[in-house]
């Protein structure tokens, strides 16, 4: 078992160096770090090097700055990643250029455009949550503003409120209009959307390909906010706007599953391959799924302590946190709302238990936030802003009829997506808290160098003055052995 | 959350992951390493005239003195606040008592002299004069010692 060999090797140099330096041992291995076992998850067993090495307070910093510094930078990572998976997808067709059957209407009249199911691109059920209603703004970004909203998820919300009228997105964000839109809720399929290439892409004269236009459709939208992604772990965590969403248990079995695959994807190294037996559930696990989305429904989380403890976040602590950060101007506003809220919910989820249980409760959201951040990612991915490129790219690659049935399929067909993003976020938090870690060593190991060598001249003067005959009592003194 | 499957291999890449776990182990384990440098040597003269005047290893002192220290460690010491014997001080002074009879009965050293040590001997010469020579060992040379 060399993983594991190796772990404990890890934590007990750490625990050498922490005793000799500061004179205690501080932590026990076997309960404070569940992942000292041969699992392959690089950002669990960071997380615990850092519990050990610089504590909670430090621990919760680092996440607030990640969340405050490095969002951007990992959503451009995973444009990237988005931009080649999309364009290995359009490379495997033929032809380059963007088919007829989906230009604009205006530029070529016999296109059909691609018509999709609502359901097959909208898998969590988000185009069922009003932007401008209660929770609206946990969801959307921009949800005031309608059709002319910069978050496509709002904008596409608008369009299905405007039955049977073809509208454009692009210019929101953008010099021109990209994709054209319209929602039939009547029709051969009823809910459906037909997806065409606006007319300006669908202009030749333009010089448009499909990469261009995949391109540029990524370019055009935000993928993730930090206050989604925290109101997305909370609620992976504790079911808090679920419970007020009523959302079907199948649907939360659903993102259990979806949960699942994330973990067991994010538990192989880089030389273990992804096979299709990683999207299929043993009966083990879709017993675990089902109790993980009971737990939802009913908006509680169960936390093992000397008993079994009910914990939960409200929704107003949510809601509040996201007005507060989208009122935000600068990075240092945001900084200090994530952390008022990092701190509130930390509060409010231990709000229950005992004093002894509190600071571990806190640890362990702490704990929980990072390691479902990646989750928390992959979830945004899932929403129609992104199914929707690959669902109409699918189409025209393989096909009118071909579909793709719920998030496991989705991610079963894109599996090199999935682990492109995977690693491209969890590689940008590893990076982080690496070189937290390796600080700290570094600052451990530094200490007890000059220990070891103040100690080594002592007992060499200790050892001179034994040998001319002075008493023990006085090179005790001298040896620093009080 | 549900167990995962096994995987199968892939076969080993080139380069450095930072999402793989050896890679991230190997760092880590490399961090802790920090070069020591060697010990100076005593003078000669002085273990050999020091060397006499020294008592020898004394399991009860030895003892005595981890004992006296314990509460720095935050250890209970004595026996007042319980009704029985601390069993931790008892054990510390077996635990001492076996480790210096074994150093002293059991334990061994090994000296090594390296050749090109310098040597001045004296002996008669033909005519019985006394003649000094000077010169260096020219192989390896060994000794035992015991620990006392």
């Amino acid at each position: 078992m060399p993983i594991l060999d190796d772990k404990k090797a890890v934590f007990g140099q750490i625990a050498a160096l922490k005793t000799l330096n500061e004179g205690y041992p501080s932590f026990n291995l076997s309960n404070s770090f569940p992942s000292v076992t041969n699992e392959k998850d690089s950002l669990a067993f960071l997380v615990d090097l850092l519990k050990a090495l610089i504590g909670f307070e430090e621990l919760r910093d680092t996440l607030i700055d990640t969340l405050t510094f490095d969002m951007d930078n990992i959503e451009e990572e995973l444009k990237k990643v988005l931009k080649l998976e999309l364009k290995k997808l359009v490379s495997c067709g033929v032809d380059p250029s963007l088919p007829d059957f989906i230009k604009h209407q205006t530029i070529f009249p016999t296109a059909t455009g691609v018509d999709v199911v609502l359901s097959k691109i909208d898998f969590t059920g988000l185009m069922f949550i009003d932007p401008q209603g209660e929770f609206g703004g946990l969801y959307y970004d921009d949800n005031t503003t309608g059709l002319s909203s910069t978050d496509f998820n709002t904008y596409l919300y608008e369009t299905i409120q405007q039955d049977g009228t073809q509208t454009d997105w692009g210019a929101q964000t953008g010099p021109t209009p990209i994709l054209s839109f319209q929602f039939d809720s009547v029709g051969a399929v009823n809910n459906t959307l037909n997806i065409r290439a606006s007319a300006f892409y669908s202009n030749s004269a333009n010089g448009k390909t499909l990469t261009d236009l995949n391109n540029d459709y990524i370019d055009s939208i935000k993928l993730f906010s930090t206050d989604k992604l925290v109101t997305n772990i909370v609620d992976t965590l504790f079911g808090s706007v679920t419970v007020k969403l009523n959302k079907t248990t199948k649907q939360l079995e659903q993102e259990a599953a979806v949960e699942n695959v994330v973990e067991c994807m994010l538990n192989t190294d880089e030389t273990d391959v992804i096979d299709n037996s990683f999207f299929e559930f043993s009966n083990e696990s879709i017993r675990t799924h089902q109790e993980i989305a009971k737990n939802r429904k009913k908006g509680i989380r169960i936390i093992k302590s000397c008993a079994d403890l009910e914990t939960s976040v409200s929704t107003d602590t949510l809601i509040d946190f996201s007005n507060k950060f989208k009122a935000t101007t600068s990075k240092a506003e945001e900084k200090q709302v994530i952390t008022d809220a990092v701190n509130n919910i930390g509060n409010q989820a231990s709000s229950n238990a005992q004093t002894t249980d509190k600071y571990n409760i806190k640890l362990n959201f702490i704990e929980n936030l990072i390691k479902k951040l990646t989750l928390a990612i992959v979830n945004v991915i899932l929403s129609p802003k992104v199914i929707m490129i690959f669902a109409l790219n699918h189409k025209i690659i393989n096909g009118l009829s071909a579909t793709m049935d719920g998030p496991i399929d989705f991610m079963k067909q894109n599996k090199a997506l999935i682990q492109g993003i995977l690693k491209g976020v969890r590689d940008a938090i590893i990076q982080v808290m690496l070189k937290k870690a390796l600080a700290a060593i570094k600052k451990l190991v530094a200490e007890n160098a000059t220990a070891l060598i103040t100690e080594k001249v002592n007992f060499q003067k200790a050892q001179l003055l034994s040998l001319v005959g002075i008493p023990q009592n006085v090179i005790r003194i001298i040896a620093n052995l009080k | 959350m549900s167990s995962c499957k096994s995987t199968q291999k892939a076969g080993p890449k080139n380069g450095f992951d930072l999402s793989s776990i050896t890679s991230i182990l190997s760092i880590i384990t490399n961090a802790f390493k920090f070069a020591k440098t060697p010990s100076t040597p005593l003078p000669p003269p002085l273990i050999m005239v020091g060397g006499n005047l020294r008592p020898g290893l004394s399991a009860r002192d030895i003892a005595s003195r981890i004992i006296s220290r314990q509460s720095q460690a935050g250890a209970r010491q004595g026996d007042i606040f319980v009704s029985s014997n601390n069993k931790s001080e008892a054990m510390e002074v077996i635990r001492v008592e076996e480790i210096v009879n074994a150093l002293l009965t059991e334990g061994k050293v090994d000296v090594a002299i390296p050749p090109g040590t310098p040597i001045t001997g004296v002996g008669p010469g033909n005519y019985g004069a006394p003649v000094v020579i000077q010169g260096a060992t020219t192989s390896f040379a060994t000794g035992n010692g015991i620990i006392r």
